[in-house]
């Protein structure tokens, strides 16, 4: 009589008892049609979600801005980015020695050929190339940034594959086409603004006193949001300092590729795996009586130990789908979307910032630590919303009510800053739940918005974990003294 | 030596039971009462899924609950609704009971395969549950409670859905099974006690109204039970002045076994009461009573 020490020292089955019931658990929730279409219908909508993004048609250029970060490095201090210049200032000069060949005209930047061509490809006139003002570097201080890549230009019409038909009426070939377009890829890189001043310049404390007055904030909750943007206005020096922000990543205005990333995929990912989490502890929780056969179950040597092994089970198979689900679909988003030069690209470059405020995250952290690190954190987050539901099923009566329960408090929790009063910093903490944790999975980690908090993300995990655990120690010792 | 002591069970105002006492030894105990007496709310709290509200129940002088698993492990449950997993085999759910009884693979297979030939399933082993018969089911339900040769054999209503020839053989068992453990057979049917139980325990009104053995318990009517004939057109009348017990058809009259307290009249013959006519006769006035457990 060992409990979860039982094990079965035969040579027919060396796994301990308490793994085999664990597995019984598991095979219980997860036979049936339902948990295999959900996970499949899941994986299908993620697909369609990568392939209709706004990044998909550009795949090709981001395989290409990820080959240059490959080749030349993406530190503007490193010597490789010396090297990107030159190269760049080199395929300039070819440029223009083609170009004064075949139109008799010079450009300042490949952008501005690219704008010509398409220009001429839509029947208009191209204004003079060298009197072009769009093709200036743009001031730094600006916001949102600009550039006069062919990247940022929404107009710009991309080479054929026919260089006899490229629809730009001049006689360029593939070739010369394809080399002055990656001239205009590297342009983004070489020419960069000054991106030290831009963060010098970044008026944090103006940001804060914006979104205080965005929420209708005052006392001290308007007070954790200025110390907390106190706090990030330092944190953006040792950024500036440690030469993150002027790290090469793609160019976040026009490819996004933080937020299709973390946003929508890891906020489809969560969303996924919270309704495969609740659905899956709801059925191994309530699964004897609902099958009626919760009688014989508990009235065995076991007995209500069993709930053990469904808390267990539970947590065992949230996890696993979790990891399934963003594995399968992480892998064939890397496979269309090539980040092979910016793994380890800083979350706080220039070059990510998608709007007007750059992404300031309150550790270094790279595209690979912060895609981990949320991953990591959605993990947790799924055990904690497994252990809530295993919790709410020991009051409700069947897995349906267990799934009605959890939306319940959901809501509960992503309306309570809501409905608490916006002068006092509970208003802040109200909002360290795991629910509203996940509704911005691009924001992790990072100051922005009111949730900027440093270290939001591990209080939060660390105080609901412990929170949960005990619950669910007492739903468990509840159960063991509960007429079934 | 398994001790009821001053049990009581109350669902919120309800009194489901009320200060039971028993104690059951090696041997068959049949419990014997009309649906919502408290047969299964009893047979609850002795497999451990009910707890009383009052009193204890011991095993060999321990509290069960105390004793938890140690109690459980000498434990074969089967409960009045057998709930299965109708899409696993008899022989994939006899394993899974069989791990949570404690059972090793290498104990579980043969004693498996012998419970399967006991029940007669044998050639279905490995079949699905879904599409078996009523009584298939309940032959799976009774090799689960025996799978761990239990000491205290616990049975609600396990007759339901056997038949004829199934529920003799399962008598049979039960009496070669009783030499040496406690077998506690629940049922509102009264045939399927009679001949097999040490001592009968009836119900009412949420107390232990009898415990002993049947033919003590049929001299509690003795002289009072009798047989005539009556025709057809007098048999209501009948009826309503006496407890009508059973009734047969016999050329063109009835006749009717009956029971009667006072002198008896001439063409009445006196018979020996059995176990029915005394259940019939204690709970002559109850209607079957609404189980009143809350819902789960």
């Amino acid at each position: 009589m060992n409990g979860l020490t039982d094990s079965f020292p035969t040579s027919r089955s060396r796994i301990p008892l308490w793994l085999r019931l664990i597995g019984y658990e598991l095979r219980k929730s997860l036979r049936g049609p339902v948990v295999p279409a959900l996970c499949a219908a899941f994986l299908l909508l993620n697909v369609f979600v990568m392939l209709t993004a706004n990044a998909f048609p550009l795949r090709g250029e981001i395989k290409m801005l990820s080959g240059i970060a490959e080749k030349y490095g993406i530190r503007t201090e490193e010597p490789g980015y010396t090297q990107l210049q030159a190269d760049y200032r080199s395929g300039m000069e070819h440029l223009n020695e083609i170009a004064v060949e075949k139109e008799g005209v010079t450009y300042e930047h490949a952008a501005d050929f690219w704008a010509a061509q398409s220009g001429k490809a839509a029947g208009s006139t191209a204004s003079d190339p060298t009197d072009s003002t769009d093709a200036l570097p743009p001031d730094p201080s600006t916001v949102p940034p600009s550039h006069p890549s062919v990247l940022s230009n929404p107009t710009t019409v991309l080479p054929d594959s026919n260089p006899q038909n490229n629809g730009f009426g001049v006689p360029y070939t593939e070739e010369e086409l394809d080399e002055f377009y990656l001239t205009a890829v590297m342009e983004w890189y070489a020419v960069t603004p000054d991106t030290e001043a831009f963060y010098r310049n970044l008026d944090v404390q103006n940001y804060a006193e914006f979104q205080i007055g965005k929420f209708g904030l005052s006392g001290s909750a308007a007070d954790v949001i200025r110390e907390q943007y106190a706090k990030l206005d330092e944190r953006t020096e040792e950024i500036v300092s440690s030469g993150d922000h002027g790290a090469l990543f793609f160019p976040g205005p026009m490819y996004k590729m933080h937020s299709l990333l973390f946003k929508t995929m890891l906020g489809f990912l969560i969303f996924e795996s919270l309704l495969l989490t609740v659905l899956v502890t709801g059925t191994i929780a309530k699964y004897e009586f609902e099958q009626r056969t919760a009688a014989v179950v508990y009235a065995t040597r076991r007995g209500r130990r069993t709930a053990a092994d469904k808390l267990l089970a539970s947590l065992s198979a949230s996890f696993l789908l979790t990891a399934g689900l963003c594995a399968v679909t992480l892998l064939i988003f890397f496979g269309i979307y090539d980040y092979g030069g910016l793994w380890n690209a800083p979350i706080s470059s220039y070059f990510n910032m998608e709007l007007d405020f750059p992404y300031l995250t309150w550790t270094p952290l790279t595209v690979r630590t912060y895609l981990l690190s949320a991953l990591v954190l959605i993990a947790v987050v799924q055990l904690i919303f497994a252990a809530l539901s295993f919790v709410l099923s020991g009051f409700l009566k069947n897995s349906y009510y267990v799934f009605a329960g959890f939306a319940l408090c959901y809501g509960l929790f992503v309306m309570l800053p809501s409905i608490v009063p916006r002068d006092a910093s509970f208003w802040i903490y109200s909002m360290f739940t795991p629910f509203y944790l996940i509704l911005n999975p691009h924001g992790l980690f990072m100051g922005a918005g009111t949730l900027l908090y440093e270290g939001k993300e591990w209080i939060t995990l660390s105080v609901w974990s412990g929170m949960i655990g005990f619950a669910v120690l007492l739903g468990l010792k509840r159960f063991g003294r509960q007429n079934l | 030596m398994l001790n009821v002591h001053q049990v009581s069970k109350n669902f919120g105002s309800f009194q489901a039971l009320r200060s039971i006492d028993l104690e059951f030894a090696n041997g068959v105990y049949g419990l014997l009462a009309p649906n919502g007496a408290g047969k299964t709310t009893l047979i609850k709290m002795l497999a451990t899924l009910l707890f009383p509200s009052e009193g204890e129940i011991t095993y060999n002088g321990e509290n069960i609950t105390a004793m938890d698993a140690r109690y459980r492990n000498l434990l074969g449950y089967l409960p009045q609704q057998f709930g299965y997993y109708k899409n696993d085999s008899p022989q994939k759910y006899l394993t899974y009971i069989a791990a949570l009884k404690g059972m090793s693979q290498a104990e579980a297979s043969p004693r498996i395969a012998e419970l399967l030939k006991l029940v007669a399933l044998e050639d279905v082993a490995g079949k699905k549950m879904k599409k078996f018969s009523g009584g298939m089911i309940q032959r799976v339900g009774i090799a689960q409670a025996m799978l761990n040769d239990p000491k205290i054999l616990i049975l609600d209503e396990p007759t339901a859905g056997l038949d004829p020839k199934e529920r003799v053989r399962f008598r049979n068992l039960l009496t070669s099974l009783a030499r040496d453990r406690i077998v506690i057979l629940s049922t509102h049917i009264v045939s399927d006690v009679e001949p097999i139980a040490g001592e009968v325990i009836m119900i009412k009104d949420q107390r232990i109204l009898y415990k002993d053995t049947v033919d003590h318990l049929c001299r509690r009517i003795e002289g009072r039970v009798f047989e005539t004939y009556v025709e057809h057109d007098e048999a209501e009348t009948f009826r309503s002045r006496y407890l009508s017990l059973s009734e047969k058809q016999e050329s063109s009259r009835l006749k009717i076994r009956f029971l009667h307290e006072g002198e008896a009249m001439p063409g009445w013959t006196p018979v020996m009461p059995n176990l029915e006519d005394l259940f019939i006769y204690t709970y002559r006035d109850g209607q079957e009573q609404e189980d009143k457990e809350p819902a789960k």
